[in-house]
């Protein structure tokens, strides 16, 4: 009778199992040794469905804290608290005009700057290099060799960079608002639920991207150039396929009381809104959408820039 | 009248010192090596990548100063590129560029004519075997292609000393073989002066005659590997018949150290200098032993440079 | 093996001076842009936009011939062959042309310092500043590529389909301009965006700031303006101040209205100096070749 070989729960069909610990992402030759990776794990025993259980969940847990330390510890983070500063300097300017008021806030300064700018260009630096980046430093064979599924892999590095990239929006909202003194707390409440979906969507976006395409990072800037800035800009209802429209949507119907909307008279007849609700189920379903997408795409897919 | 011959040095260096902010990469480096294939060992950090990159003018060293085949390292670094061919031990490729591309745009950043550099780098990508391979873009080679396209870009301009850092890192038994030959060919038949940096002593005891020893930055020992080895007097093979216990203890008694005995029926001594070889005959008829051979024994390189660094 | 089939011959032929060194960088440069898909999405809309003016420029001259009305109608949609439409045209072409250097930086300079090429490109006989001036001529080349020629071609196009030579004749200051607005672009996009790439040579970061640089310091300088009309605030605008320069070389800019051709050439000989710097201690730096 042939014996059965247990399960390989690993990313590469036979691998061995491994010592999980951040060691092992730097180290190019991990050691295989089922005793290390058993010292390295919570107490159990081998077989013992828990002990998996809570292997695995300490894996994620070890690889979300990774994927946030190394993507916050990168000169990315430094371009974007510089990026954050500019559009705080804008607000600041924007709060000592005449007569200031949340409307022209919002309408001049956070559609144009956080919403048209910032906050995309954040969700790129985060969403597309947490597996873009991987690949172009040919390190994505460290995560495919953790005893961790694919699929969990991939919903890991979803919830760090989602986590990462909406935390690092809000908190920038928060700041600008802040800043912009009276004007800036009813804005921030206009805002905030907004931004806070927006950032999600555009994050899922660009780390799907991310592990489609071999140049992940360029294919998302080009996406958000073309489809987000030229589209979401065009008479129709093309710009119904950007992100920024529905964010915009429910920004300006969270701020009916305000008025708010696009400030050019042109703009504002070819926008073509729907309701706030609508957009917000939709920027939902497309942020479930989008991690399934990669979620099935990265559990699938046999990369061939893995060293 | 005897005529007097004198053979240009290859390099020449004097008190060549090299600090990266407070680390001293390179100490008083003082050196004169002859033309020919130049073995560079040291150990990791010991300032072997740095001597190279000071040798072609690309770091400027601290204090010293130095020739390469008769030009100041100093002040003619451009003329120096020109005739040296530089291998690096990082990629240092250009991703998106195609290896005949690559290896051309080599030619031409030497100042070879367009025409020209592109048909010397079919040329020289044909004679390092990667005809094939020349239309593929540098980044989808693997690792061995990837040095012979480097050695391949070093070599387009004809140079007459050719730079190696680390030129069989990375390669297959069958892959270093045949780069180790074609470094040979090169010096051997057409007369190209190497200098080759590597932790792999092997590759130098086939490759090259002579020698530079660094160790934390210290020049430890240059010279042809000969007459280093030379410099190990003292020390035979001794082969035998019969029972060499008593024997070997008497020799021990007698001062003599003895190296290597993984064989029942041979071993290596090594004697002291008041030691004549007589001594080793009297000494087995009396404990009823039969020496078949006494060779005079040379080091290997590897116990060279062990030995060249333990006495640093 | 090899050696053994394939003999190594030797070559001494004529060397030429290393300043020849920059045309195989610049032409290496355009052909890794020019073999990729992702950039010639972007060298098509720059296409587009002049081969929709070419088309416009060739409808009014044939329109003209038929009835002055009709031509002056289209004169309404800036196809007037004045310094001002081509001044625009070229702002159009500027805008895809940074979008495309965005792009290509990183491929262009930031993987010579990413993976080592920058020894590549010395370990030769070719010197820093060599490699510096070929690195500047190959983000020129673009730019000149995507802008300056395709104005020249309209210009060229706009005298010869007229009755004579007189559109020539009578317009020098704007082939001046399109010459000198061109040369603006290219000088302090090529320098900008090596410093960029050189400090930041990743991709997605090289974007933020070439981005930040253009699109944000516009929006500062806007917002300082409003607070007391303070026009002066929007020399910060670097993007502005090529477009108003260029407007100036047309002769297109508005007389004594701030800010000033002499003050926006002084911001953005400025900006080119501070690249400079940042250039010449970036390719200086010892690590960048060790």
């Amino acid at each position: 009778m042939r014996e059965r070989l247990p399960p390989v729960r690993g990313g590469i069909e036979g691998g061995p199992r491994l010592k999980f610990d951040r060691v092992k992402f730097m180290n190019p030759n991990p050691q295989p040794s089922s005793d290390l990776a058993r010292d390295a794990l919570p107490s159990g025993r081998d077989g013992d469905s828990t002990f998996g259980v809570q292997a695995t969940l300490a894996a994620c847990g070890h690889l979300f804290l990774l994927t946030i330390r190394r993507q916050l510890m990168s000169r990315q983070t430094l371009v974007g608290l510089a990026l954050a500063v500019l559009c705080c300097l804008i607000v600041l300017a924007g709060a000592r005009q005449p007569n200031p008021s949340p409307k022209k806030l919002a309408e001049y300064v956070l559609v144009p700057t956080y919403i048209g700018f910032l906050m995309p260009i954040l969700a790129i630096c985060y969403g597309a290099s947490a597996l873009g980046g991987e690949r172009e430093d040919r390190t994505l064979i460290y995560l495919l060799i953790t005893p961790i599924s694919r699929p969990l892999v991939y919903l890991t590095k979803a919830l760090a960079t989602i986590g990462l990239v909406t935390v690092g929006s809000g908190i920038a909202l928060a700041a600008l608002c802040w800043l912009a003194r009276d004007v800036g707390r009813p804005t921030l409440e206009v805002f905030l639920s907004a931004s806070l979906l927006g950032a999600a969507a555009y994050a899922s976006l660009f780390l799907m991207l991310g592990a489609i395409f071999r140049y992940g990072t360029v294919i998302s800037l080009a996406y958000w150039f073309f489809l987000e800035v030229l589209f979401g800009n065009m008479p129709g209802i093309i710009k119904r396929i950007s992100v920024a429209f529905y964010v915009r949507c429910m920004v300006y119907d969270a701020g009916s009381e305000m008025e708010l909307g696009p400030w050019r008279k042109s703009a504002r007849e070819m926008f073509l809104p729907v309701s706030g609700r609508t957009a917000a189920i939709t920027l939902t379903c497309a942020i479930v959408a989008l991690i399934a997408v990669g979620l099935i795409v990265f559990s699938r897919r046999e990369y061939r820039d893995l060293s | 009248m005897a005529a007097i011959m004198i053979v240009m040095a290859l390099i020449e260096l004097e008190n060549v010192t090299h600090f990266y902010g407070a680390v001293c990469a390179l100490r008083t480096v003082t050196l004169r090596v002859e033309p020919g294939a130049v073995g560079l060992i040291g150990q990791n950090g010991a300032g072997k990548s740095t001597l190279l990159k000071i040798l072609l003018g690309l770091i400027r060293p601290t204090s010293g100063r130095g020739t390469v085949l008769g030009l100041d390292i100093l002040g003619q670094g451009l003329e120096l590129r020109g005739r040296v061919g530089f291998m690096p031990e990082a990629e240092s490729l250009i991703p998106g560029v195609r290896g005949v591309d690559l290896v051309a745009l080599g030619g031409e950043l030497v100042g070879m004519p367009r025409k020209q550099a592109l048909r010397r780098a079919h040329e020289v990508l044909s004679y390092l075997g990667l005809e094939e391979a020349r239309y593929r873009r540098c980044e989808e080679y693997s690792v061995g292609m990837k040095q012979r396209l480097k050695l391949a870009a070093a070599l387009v301009h004809d140079p007459e000393l050719l730079l190696l850092d680390e030129p069989t890192a990375g390669l297959d038994p069958e892959g270093r073989e045949s780069m180790l030959a074609l470094l040979r060919a090169l010096a051997d038949r057409h007369g190209k002066s190497l200098i080759l940096s590597t932790h792999l002593l092997g590759d130098i005891d086939r490759v090259c005659q002579q020698v530079v020893i660094v160790d934390r930055g210290a020049l430890v020992s240059v010279g042809r590997i000969g007459d280093l080895r030379s410099k190990c007097r003292g020390r035979y093979r001794l082969r035998w018949h019969g029972q060499p216990a008593e024997f070997l203890t008497a020799l021990r008694t007698a001062g003599v150290n003895v190296l290597v005995n993984g064989r029942a029926d041979e071993a290596i001594v090594e004697v002291p200098q008041s030691w004549s070889l007589r001594s080793f005959f009297e000494l087995s008829t009396r404990h009823d032993l039969t020496l078949r051979d006494v060779v005079p024994q040379e080091e290997d390189l590897e116990e060279l440079y062990h030995r060249v660094i333990r006495t640093n | 093996m090899a050696v053994e089939l394939a003999g190594y011959r030797e070559w001494a032929g004529r060397r030429r001076s290393p300043w020849w060194t920059c045309w195989p960088i610049v032409r290496t440069g355009l052909n890794m842009i020019l073999r990729r898909w992702i950039f010639w999405v972007l060298i098509g809309l720059g296409l587009l936009n002049f081969l929709f003016n070419f088309a416009f420029v060739y409808l009014k001259a044939t329109l003209t011939v038929q009835s002055e009305a009709a031509g002056g109608f289209l004169d309404r949609y800036r196809v007037t062959g004045t310094g001002e439409a081509y001044a625009d045209f070229m702002f159009g072409q500027a805008s895809i042309t940074a979008l495309l250097l965005a792009f290509a930086g990183s491929m262009l300079i930031g993987n010579d310092y990413r993976q080592g090429g920058l020894i590549y490109y010395l370990s030769r006989r070719t010197e820093r500043r060599h490699y510096v001036v070929g690195k500047l001529l190959t983000v020129g080349a673009v730019v000149t590529l995507i802008t300056t020629v395709p104005a020249l071609a309209l210009y060229a196009e706009y005298g010869l389909l007229s009755n004579s030579l007189d559109y020539f004749l009578n317009h020098p200051r704007i082939l001046a301009g399109i010459l000198g607005y061109g040369v603006v672009l290219a000088v302090v996009q090529s320098l900008l965006l090596f410093a960029i790439a050189a400090w930041v040579p990743r991709t997605v970061p090289l974007v933020m700031t070439w981005l930040g640089i253009f699109v944000l310091l516009k929006g500062l300088a806007e917002a300082l303006r409003a607070i007391d009309d303070n026009r002066h605030w929007l020399l910060l605008g670097v993007w502005d101040d090529m477009h108003r320069l260029g407007r100036w070389c047309f002769g297109s800019l508005e007389a004594g209205r701030i800010p000033t051709a002499p003050q926006c050439l002084g911001v953005l000989a400025g900006v080119c100096v501070i690249c400079l710097v940042l250039i010449v201690r970036r390719v200086r730096a010892v690590e960048v070749v060790t």
